[in-house]
């Protein structure tokens, strides 16, 4: 929250493109992102809408080609990652940022150990100046086991991924992640593939291992009480844009994109009340995404110039924007033209 | 509304996953289903609730003839449904499955013209099929031209909505929902459940809805049961159930649901705080099968599992808080009588 200091992340302007059989994919549309020191950033939206293609550009773990960035940039403490070389990003990979992927099964290679998969991580930051015996090593690897809350650490490292339970795995996964010390981690929907009550044990302690080490995140998930519950502001993205951005209270609080108010309408509450309806159509393709706004063909407010024109940011407090044309100025001129278009 | 459609009595599936032992050789087993009791009433959706292994999706494949229980009974309108051999044809139409995930139930080498008539084709094959298709996609709110689509060019509720209309297409009074929106976004969710709602109204459907998701269902069914590892903890009715829930383990559940407001937030029983691993279905603990992970765990839990008993409040639980009658008492006497070898 710190916005006096510089941001550890800013994503400018990015665009990723994918060469596909048949066209060009405009998947990721000109997004701005921002991750200060020791915050929790949240970024939700639904599957497909570009969440996990834009955290993999930040660690440059997409596949290229097919995938192509036009324009753009994403500074880390200054330096731009995009442009950086093998041996920047070798660096910046684990000790700068790590990531938690979705599903710890498919992280977790199957043939090795745990501990012939932490080793090594332990060496890389460790790096080439600081000799290690074998014990040291494993002293080492236990630390992070011991972290995330697994009991019987020393025994893990001897054991097979399949030999964990998912919750154990996932723990494994954030204990890797987070024993290099990095400024920046991502996780991209940690609890989604566990079960409710194993989730809410991990994301808890995911929690409070950050806070207690400082680390930055940044949260992928598309529950949006997860997302309540864990971080301090969050980002709203839909079809490759972010659409709304704001501290996290007030996001739930006032929701103001027609997207994200139809987001949490459609999410069935404990108060009972029945199912909303949800929001008609679906998103579209990127092959031929909509022009102006890409949420307008699903939008009930949709107005002559969302068809038109992409909308700009508009700050309706000094922390949150939203990029709708129902928060301009003029918006009354603009529904006129709507009524006779 | 009172009427049961559904009836199962003591219902067991166990699996025999391989063998033990080099001379004496010991089935090992997965007991997925371990004696339950429950039924759904004619016109009402009864919720199955529970996380991966509990045997939810078990009781469904009973239900619809995949699999043969290893003991009990399911009565379906009085009528035991594996009492002889195989099951007529009247009776398979009468009890229809929507599955998980629309990407995989639906074949993709076929047309939803071809996918809704094969179960016309069986049950209703003297109509005519076409003007049946027409009417199925007319009740689902698909456009007529989707019979001539294939499945991968329909997004994933459209896809959904069509194995619902193959549901439907044998006319059935019971449906089983097992997981029908897990593997849908939440703004598509909300209409596939509506759609649902609508259909029940109109046809008056049964449907046992099996899901993970406490939150929906809140707001879709008239009663809901907890299932954890082959047998279920707690029944109630819905209001009942979420504004004061029995069961440890449905306290703990529903504290661990993350939610979207405060509102919500102060329905949730905040002092249980989720702990511990879901044992695995092989190695199930002896007792009652929750203790490990229960905060209010006593001596007798470890040893004896608890009974099926009503509380107070009109809620069927299955914990030693509750009074429970005297053969559990007695056997735990028992249990503790004999010192328990090397243990």
């Amino acid at each position: 929250m710190s916005s006096t200091n510089g941001p550890l992340l800013e994503i400018k302007d990015l665009q990723v493109h994918f060469k596909v059989y048949g066209g060009l994919l405009k998947v990721i549309d000109g997004v701005d992102f921002k991750v200060y020191p020791g915050e929790k950033v949240g970024l939700v939206g639904e599957t497909g809408c570009g969440k996990t293609t834009t955290m993999k550009s930040i660690l440059r773990i997409l596949p290229m080609p097919p995938a192509r960035v036009p324009q753009g940039e994403i500074i880390f403490k200054g330096d731009n990652i995009l442009k950086m070389r093998e041996s920047g990003l070798h660096r910046l990979r684990g000790k700068g940022i790590s990531m938690i992927f979705q599903d710890p099964t498919a992280a977790l290679n199957p043939v090795f150990t745990i501990g012939q998969q932490l080793i090594p991580i332990i060496q890389h930051a460790a790096g080439d100046n600081e000799r290690l015996s074998r014990r040291d090593i494993r002293e080492r690897a236990i630390k992070p086991l011991r972290e995330v809350g697994l009991a019987d650490a020393e025994r893990l490292l001897d054991a097979y991924p399949v030999q964990l339970s998912g919750g154990m795995r996932q723990r494994v996964c954030i204990g890797m992640a987070l024993s290099t010390d990095p400024e920046l981690l991502i996780a991209d929907e940690p609890g989604t593939s566990l079960d409710v009550t194993i989730q809410d044990q991990v994301l808890r302690l995911l929690r409070d291992l950050v806070e207690q080490k400082g680390t930055s995140v940044i949260l992928i998930t598309h529950t949006l009480g997860v997302v309540r519950e864990m971080t301090d502001r969050v980002y709203v993205m839909y079809a490759g844009n972010m659409v709304e951005v704001a501290p996290t209270r007030k996001l739930f609080a006032n929701p103001m994109h027609p997207y994200t108010q139809g987001l949490m309408a459609a999410v069935p509450k404990l108060t009972g009340g029945g199912v909303a309806a949800g929001i008609p159509g679906r998103l579209p393709q990127y092959l031929d995404p909509p022009q102006g706004c890409r949420f307008h063909p699903r939008c009930p407010h949709v107005m002559a110039i969302c068809r038109r024109q992409k909308p700009a940011y508009y700050h309706v407090e000094p922390d949150h924007q939203v990029a709708c044309f129902l928060y301009d100025e003029q918006v009354e001129i603009y529904r006129q033209e709507a009524v006779a278009p | 509304m009172t009427e049961p459609i559904l009836i199962v009595n003591d219902l067991k599936k166990h699996f025999v996953i391989g063998h033990r032992g080099l001379i004496k050789r010991e089935p090992i087993t997965v007991k997925a289903i371990d004696g339950i009791n429950f039924d759904v009433r004619e016109g009402e959706t009864f919720g199955l609730v529970g996380e991966s292994g509990s045997g939810k999706s078990t009781v469904a494949y009973i239900a619809v003839g995949m699999y043969q229980p290893t003991s009990g009974t399911i009565q379906f309108r009085g009528q035991d449904l594996f009492s002889n051999g195989q099951r007529p044809h009247a009776l398979k139409k009468e009890i229809q499955i929507v599955y998980q995930d629309p990407g995989s139930s639906l074949n993709p080498r076929r047309t939803i013209q071809q996918i809704l008539e094969l179960p016309l084709r069986i049950h209703q094959p003297h109509k005519d099929h076409i003007r049946e298709i027409l009417h199925l996609l007319e009740m689902v709110e698909l456009p007529p031209d989707y019979m001539y689509k294939y499945p991968h060019m329909l997004s994933g509720g459209e896809k959904q909505i069509v194995a619902i209309a193959r549901a439907l297409a044998t006319d059935p009074s019971l449906i089983i929902l097992d997981e029908p929106t897990s593997a849908l976004d939440v703004s598509v969710q909300g209409k596939v459940i509506n759609l649902l709602i609508r259909l029940q109204r109109e046809f008056n459907l049964s449907y046992l809805f099996i899901t993970h998701d406490l939150s929906l269902m809140r707001n879709v069914a008239s009663r809901v049961a907890i299932m954890y590892l082959g047998k279920i903890a707690e029944v109630a009715e819905t209001a009942e159930f979420f504004e004061n829930p029995q069961h440890p383990y449905t306290q703990m559940l529903l504290s661990s649901i993350p939610v979207l407001s405060e509102e919500e937030e102060a329905i949730k029983p905040a002092k249980i705080v989720s702990t511990g691993e879901i044992p695995s279905p092989v190695n199930i603990p002896p007792g009652c099968s929750f203790h490990q992970r229960c905060a209010h765990v006593m001596d007798i839990c470890r040893h004896v599992d608890p009974a099926m008993v009503q509380s107070d409040s009109g809620h069927l639980a299955r914990c030693h808080l509750f009074e429970q009658p005297p053969d559990v008492a007695n056997q735990y006497q028992k249990e503790t009588a004999t010192p328990v070898p090397g243990g």
